[in-house]
Parts: C-alpha cells; sequence; structure tokens
C-alpha cells in the first residue's frame, strides 16, 4: 500500500454478505435481462452509437420493464415523482415535461432570421399567397397554460403563459400573418375541462372549442366563402376508455390503477349518407397539424373532421409543413391552410422550424 | 458508460469482477488494464488511442527522466524528459479542452477591432483528459523531483493511467500512492465487502440525492425567471447536486478500487462543514486542491516569498484550478472568487473573516460564499450569472409553475435527506471505517433501493465527466 494510503478499517462479523449482494443482484439482473432481451441492432462504433446502444439496452431491459411501473407508480403516487419526460400534479394529473419547461422557460426568440417561427409564418404566408392560398396559424396553449392549479397547488387568476408568446404574435401580426390564439377562449372555458388528465393533449371538449373558434374566424375572414360545401353531421356520442401518452411516458403499464382510468366522450362526424367522416381529395381546407390534430382521428372525432363539420367544406391533414410544398397535390383545390401548432414548439427546438423560400 | 448506468453496473461488472478473479493473480494488472481500455472505449472509442499515445509517451517519458537512457549530460536529459511530458501533455490539453475558447475570445478582439474573425475548431473533449495527463505529467515531475521511482513495466505504468475506478472523475491520483499497488494487493472478503458497502453507499449518494438535486438545479437555471425564493432553492440544490454527484462517483470509485484489491486517496472530507474557505479548500476534491499545491503553488514559490507573491500564487492557482473545469469565463470567475476569500482569509491571519462568531454561524457563512460561487459555476455565461444572482437579490420575475419542479414532494424530501446527510451524517469514509452490521445493512437497503430508483431514471452522467 501506498505511503499516503494510510486507510484502516475493520469489520465485524455478520456483515460479510454485502458484496455477495451487490454481486448478485447485479448478475441476477445481468443474466436474467441476456437471457429473455430481445437484443437490438449492432451499435455503430462511435461514441453516439455506443450511447444510444447503451439506452436501448436499458429501455429494453426485461427486468427494467418488470420492476419500472411499480417503483413508478410507487414513487409517483406517494412522492408526486415523474421523470424526464413527465410532470406529476396533484390528482394524478400528468404534465408533458417539454411543455412545463416552455411555459416558465426562456422568452421565445423574437427574430425573424429563417429557422424561428416568425420567418417559418411569413414565408409559408408568402409561399402560400403565390398560389392564392391563404394561411392562418393556430397554436394550441400548454396543459399547463390553462390547468395549473394541480402543479402548485394554489389558485391561478390568469392563464400560466410564457411572457414572450403574446409578443410574438403581434410580431407575427406586423408581418402579415393571420393567427389565432385560443389561450383566453379556453381559459374562460376551463371550468368545464378543456385538457385530459393524463394526455398531452386537450379533451374533446377543448377540441371541439377550438374547432368552433377556427371556424368563426375562417368565416369571419371569408376566405372560404367561395369554397364547394359539403354537408357534415354529428353522430352519436360514444364514451371509450382512454390511456394518456403522459401514462406511457412515465413508464406505466396502459390500465393501471394509478393514476385513475380516464374515458373521453366522442362525437364522431359523418357525411350526410351517415358514412364516417373522411378526408377530402382536392379539399378547400388543408390542416398541417401535430399531434393535437390527429387526436381522436381514429373515431373520425377529431380536430379535422370538427373542423369540415363546422365550416361545412372538405379538409384533409398532413403532418408537417413542409409537405405542403414537396408532396405533389398537397394543396390541390386549397383554398386554406391551417397550420396548427403545439404553443411548446415555439421554444422546443429552433432547429425544428422550416422555412419556405420564395418562387419555389 | 457510467458507474451508476444500466449497462455498467449489470453488464460489465459482474463480468468484469468475474475475468478479473478468475486471472492468476500474476496477470490481474494485466486484466485490470485491459478492462479498463475497455471500460474507457465505450466512452469514447477513438480516444483510446489518446489514452495509449499518452501513457507510452510519458512511461518513456519518466525513463528518460529517470536517466535510464544515457545519451546527454544526466542533468540535461532529465530536464529534457521532465519539460517533454509538461508540454505535451498541457499541449494535449489545451488543443482538446481551450482551442476553441481560445479562438472565440481571440475572435472577441478581432470583432472589436473590427477585424475579420476566425473559423472556431470545434473539437470533442475526451472524456477524463483532465484527470489523466494531470497523473501522467505528475508521475514525470515526481520522477524528476526524486519522490518517486520510474515505473518497470509499460503494463503497470498503463494500469497506473487508466485504473478503471478513477480514469474519467478522479481521484486524481499520485504514482507514489499507488506503485506499490500495481505489484502486490491483498485479496480479502472482508476488503471485498468494504469496498461494496462503499460502491452501495457512492451509487446511493447519485441515485437517490444527486439526480433529484440536479433535476431542481436544472429548472432553476432553466427557468426564464425566478422568484427569489425559487432561486435561493435552485442554488442549494445545485450544491447538494455537485457534493453528492462527485463524492458519490468518488465513494464508488473508492469502493470499486477497494473490490478489486486498490486502494485510492479520499477525495472529499464533508466540505460544507468547512468552517472557511481555507478550511473548505482543504475537503472540496481533495486529490486536485493538493495536486495544484504541490506542482503549482509550491513551484511557483508558494508562501515563501512575501505576502504579496503569496497572493498572487494564491490566485494564479485558483484561476488556473476554475479553468481546469472547463473552457468558459464563469469557471476562472468561480475560481477568482474563491481565491479573493483566500486572500482575504490569509489578510486575516488563516482565520476566517467571521473568525468570532460561534461555529455554526461560521460553517453557514462558509457554506453561503461556496452556494454563491457555485452560482458562477453552474451558469453558462457570465451575464447569466449575474441574473441569477440578482433573482437571488429579489430582483427577478418569478414564473408560479418552476414551483412545480422545486417543490414537488420527491424534490423537498430529497432536499432533507441532503440536508440531513451532509450536516448530520457521518461521511461514508468515516460510517466505513467500521463496518458493523447495521451499516452493512445500511449498505445493502441503500444499494437496493438506488437499483430500483434507478430504472425509473433517465441516463445522467456525472458532472465531472465534462471537466
Amino acid at each position: 500500500m501506498g505511503a499516503d494510503n494510510q486507510y484502516s478499517y475493520r469489520t465485524e462479523p455478520g456483515t460479510r454478505w454485502v458484496g455477495g449482494l451487490l454481486l448478485a443482484v447485479c448478475a441476477l439482473v445481468g443474466l436474467a435481462d441476456a437471457a429473455l432481451r430481445s437484443w437490438p441492432a449492432a451499435p455503430a462504433f462511435t461514441g453516439a452509437g455506443l450511447r444510444g446502444y447503451e439506452r436501448a439496452l436499458e429501455i429494453g431491459s426485461p427486468c427494467g420493464k418488470a420492476l419500472r411501473p411499480p417503483v413508478q407508480t410507487l414513487l409517483s403516487q406517494s412522492l408526486g415523482r415523474g421523470n424526464s419526460q413527465t410532470v406529476v400534479g396533484a390528482g394524478g394529473w400528468l404534465y408533458y415535461t417539454t411543455g412545463l419547461r416552455h411555459v416558465v422557460g426562456p422568452d421565445v426568440p423574437l427574430d425573424t432570421r429563417p429557422g424561428g417561427p416568425l420567418a417559418a409564418f411569413a414565408s409559408l404566408r408568402a409561399a402560400l399567397a403565390e398560389r392564392d392560398i391563404h394561411l392562418l396559424v393556430l397554436s394550441v396553449p400548454d396543459k399547463a397554460t390553462l390547468c395549473p392549479e394541480p402543479l402548485t397547488g394554489r389558485a391561478a387568476d390568469v392563464p400560466q403563459r410564457n411572457p414572450a408568446v403574446p409578443r410574438l404574435w403581434s410580431m407575427a401580426a406586423d408581418l402579415g400573418v393571420e393567427a389565432l390564439d385560443p389561450t383566453d377562449l379556453l381559459w374562460a372555458e376551463r371550468a368545464g375541462g378543456v385538457y385530459l388528465r393524463t394526455d398531452t393533449h386537450w379533451n374533446p371538449r377543448g377540441m371541439a372549442l377550438t374547432a368552433q373558434a377556427v371556424a368563426d374566424r375562417l368565416n369571419h375572414l371569408g376566405w372560404l366563402e367561395a369554397a364547394p360545401r359539403t354537408a357534415y353531421h354529428a353522430a352519436p356520442e360514444v364514451r371509450v376508455p382512454w390511456h394518456g401518452d403522459l401514462i406511457r411516458m412515465l413508464g406505466l403499464r396502459d390500465g393501471a390503477a394509478w393514476p385513475a382510468p380516464e374515458s373521453v366522450t366522442l362525437t364522431p362526424v359523418q357525411d350526410d349518407q351517415g358514412r364516417p367522416w373522411r378526408p377530402g381529395v382536392a379539399p378547400p381546407l388543408v390542416v398541417a397539424g401535430d399531434s393535437y390534430s390527429d387526436a381522436f382521428a381514429a373515431q373520425q372525432a377529431g380536430f379535422v373532421p370538427h373542423l369540415a363539420l363546422r365550416l361545412g367544406v372538405q379538409a384533409r391533414w398532413v403532418d408537417r409543413a413542409e409537405r405542403l410544398l414537396t408532396d405533389d397535390g398537397a394543396l390541390r383545390g386549397a383554398r386554406v391552410v391551417l397550420w396548427q401548432i403545439a404553443e411548446r414548439r415555439l421554444t422546443e427546438n429552433q432547429r425544428w422550424w422550416p422555412y419556405f423560400p420564395a418562387h419555389r | 458508460m457510467v458507474f451508476s448506468s444500466y449497462l455498467f453496473l449489470f453488464g460489465f461488472l459482474p463480468p468484469a469482477l468475474a475475468a478479473y478473479y478468475l486471472c492468476p493473480p500474476r496477470h490481474r494488472t494485466l486484466a485490470m488494464t485491459l478492462l479498463s481500455y475497455l471500460f474507457y472505449g465505450w466512452a469514447s472509442p477513438w480516444f483510446v488511442l489518446l489514452l495509449a499515445g499518452t501513457t507510452v509517451f510519458d512511461y518513456v517519458a519518466g525513463l528518460v527522466v529517470s536517466g535510464r537512457f544515457a545519451w546527454a549530460a544526466g542533468d540535461q536529459q532529465r530536464r529534457l524528459g521532465v519539460v517533454a511530458s509538461v508540454t505535451v501533455n498541457l499541449a494535449m490539453l489545451g488543443a482538446f479542452k481551450y482551442l476553441g475558447f481560445a479562438q472565440e475570445n481571440l475572435n472577441w478582439l478581432l470583432d472589436a477591432l473590427g477585424r475579420p474573425t476566425l473559423d472556431v475548431i470545434r473539437v470533442a473533449l475526451p472524456v477524463g483528459i483532465s484527470f489523466y495527463t494531470f497523473q501522467s505529467m505528475s508521475y514525470c515531475i515526481d520522477i524528476y523531483r526524486r519522490r518517486a521511482q520510474p515505473c518497470e513495466s509499460l503494463a503497470d505504468f498503463a494500469c497506473y493511467v487508466s485504473l478503471l475506478p478513477h480514469l474519467v472523475a478522479g481521484p486524481i491520483v499520485r504514482y507514489h500512492q499507488i506503485a506499490d499497488q500495481l505489484h502486490q494487493r491483498e485479496y480479502t472478503w472482508a476488503r471485498f465487502n468494504h469496498g461494496a458497502a462503499f460502491f452501495a453507499f457512492g451509487l446511493a449518494k447519485k441515485v437517490l440525492l444527486a439526480n433529484p438535486m440536479g433535476e431542481m438545479a436544472d429548472a432553476a437555471w432553466a427557468a426564464g425567471g425566478l422568484s427569489a425564493a425559487q432561486a435561493w432553492l435552485g442554488a442549494v440544490a445545485y450544491a447538494f447536486q455537485i457534493y453528492f454527484d462527485f463524492s458519490g462517483y468518488s465513494d464508488m470509485a473508492v469502493g470499486l478500487g477497494r473490490m478489486m484489491g486498490f486502494e485510492l486517496p479520499r477525495n472529499f472530507e464533508r466540505p460544507y462543514l468547512a468552517d472557511s474557505i481555507t478550511d473548505f479548500w482543504r475537503r472540496w476534491h481533495i486529490s486536485l486542491s493538493t495536486w495544484l499545491r504541490d506542482y503549482l503553488y509550491f513551484p511557483l514559490g508558494g508562501n515563501r516569498r512575501g505576502a504579496l507573491r503569496t497572493y498572487a500564487n494564491l490566485v494564479i492557482v485558483m484561476l488556473l484550478g476554475g479553468l481546469w473545469h472547463g473552457a468558459q469565463w464563469t469557471f476562472v470567475a468561480w475560481g477568482a472568487l474563491h481565491g479573493a476569500a483566500l486572500i482575504a482569509e490569509r489578510l486575516m491571519g488563516r482565520q476566517p473573516l467571521y473568525q468570532r462568531a460561534p461555529r455554526w454561524i461560521r460553517v453557514s457563512l462558509t457554506f453561503l460564499l461556496a452556494l454563491l460561487a457555485w452560482v458562477l459555476f453552474r451558469s453558462p455565461t457570465i451575464g447569466a450569472a449575474g441574473a441569477y444572482l440578482m433573482a437571488m437579490a429579489g430582483w427577478g420575475q418569478g414564473r408560479p409553475l418552476v414551483d412545480a419542479v422545486l417543490r414537488s414532494p420527491d424534490h423537498l424530501l430529497a432536499l432533507a435527506a441532503c440536508l440531513w446527510v451532509t450536516w448530520r451524517c457521518a461521511d461514508t469514509w468515516e460510517a466505513l471505517a467500521h463496518l458493523t452490521p447495521r451499516r452493512a445493512w445500511q449498505a445493502g437497503l441503500l444499494f437496493v433501493a438506488a437499483v430500483l430508483v434507478l430504472f425509473t431514471q433517465d441516463y445522467s452522467p456525472f458532472l465531472y465527466f465534462q471537466f
């Protein structure tokens, strides 16, 4: 032993199982996982490749899959512990960490250079204007903005917003971008519920309120006045159990006892023949939207059918705004493009924003 | 791969221990070296070559310094060897760690002068380079000073430089501290158990205390606005995060070393019980502070050349110590703040400014000073640190929802545990100096709890990996 290492330690009988325990736990988990797992593809021989492989091994660990739900339930239920993707509020309310980070985070960047939201809105507006198509931007406020009480335990008088967002919409208006921010509307209606308790997304009521607000705005603007009409009807309501995406993000299984199970009442949309709503082939309204636009779509009760119902026009959904100008026929028949974004996108990842150069 | 990761605990550690102990004792140093290279290669595969190159270079330099090759006059050859080692190690550190920083600052100057700026070269930082270059360098310096004998075998020296437990985040081990152990180690089940208990305590510090504190600190620093209470809570959380993260890693390193027959030095001695900043530096990251003392402060003259020179030396050491942590002005400012506090205490006769106060007040004020300095350390820029300090002073605009993370029940419980462990509990070294059945149970339960909680946490590398 070296000269500086004058460490002494004593052990008492009855302590010699610690090393065995450590070895046994590590070896048993390792062996069980090796025997039961499906192995991910071999990694690239780079630091990032190896780290990705390590993460895949960890996520795919059979022992982890078995242990994670009960441990996470215990921690979340008793101590309100979330994980990197999920923040746990009171009463089993779950929140998407990225959304909360947007609400409390640094101000939204307010410059108009390509790569940011303002340039994306303005450039898409200009590119669509060349094709005689109007653009309406719709931002959906985060759950933490509209339902903050379970997070703080205190009543809130006003929506909890990133303070730069209203300024950003004001700048967008100066650039000629028509935008709809339904925060105040949804805040006023929140007593009846506008968000799902265990999901990142709005509930059918919040979605329908927003669809009505968009329809009102488009009717006011008159952009679809000359569009061919199609009649749609609201079908009888159906009640379905709902397994929120945040439950899975928290590492729990669908149908877990905690958080309490949730269900939603959906209003499917039908055409005048009583057939389930279907996207139009060359519709006057194209919605470029994210998962908010896709919620309840499987039951034909999502945002796009409800817009079609309220406006009496055909509509279709594309998942990314970039596809509007690159996919053949994406804008065939279109008179209005509604670009729906989750407000958190404004700060989430600046590289996410596309730019649409003129004269493409 | 970090010690608290799934892959290390369940995929690497059991087979590595099995392979190590299945080797005949005379081959275990080589086995340890190979395992260490495998461990390091997982973090940064191509930088293994850099580690190997440094090792070979410093091994040869050590032989040159020791006079093994008689191709020049003795002293000249010795000096050449040590200068070459120091130059190459610092150049390597500079190229990988400080080149971009230097270019950015040069660009700032060029921009101010209205001259065209340079393209900044971005180089990936090899994990642990700050630690192993310091070790390699100190080896040659110690031989030059005749405080250590040159290593007889390249395999032994490679084991010293790459020793898995301390390779990527210390403690910084001097060659003479470990030279004998490279040839002869004692393997007993009692020692293995002791190491396992150390490892369990360290893992628990990391997983159960440091990680939740890190979540709080990250939330505070990511917020667009903070009230004074939120800012203080975030700063305290960071103070605990960095302590339990690094001391937890050091405990795991010591434990792992002991499980494999090596004794590593103590790196922390309850630093938040320090009653002055001078005392703090006797207790915080001891292997770095003693390294800087022996290889920088003393060669600069230490305190033997008058008061002014002593103060200048202190400032140089603390500034460079700050810069060692990373190429950012915030680290330099952190070092400067500590240096100023050390000078102030020396001016008062090596006593804290508040020497007449009761001990608990001295400890509290020292913690407060360290806490304010941590704000500089944690912030990405000096401006951000200033804004954070302003928020602590009550000039911030708090956002209520930050409390969703800062005041969640799990985080408040973890914070209470940190306070209790820091000021009311024995440190791992004291607690495990005598491994009683009670401590063994504590270690066992903490290990199982940490492993269970680990499955619910995402990847979170040690803070000191980035340094």
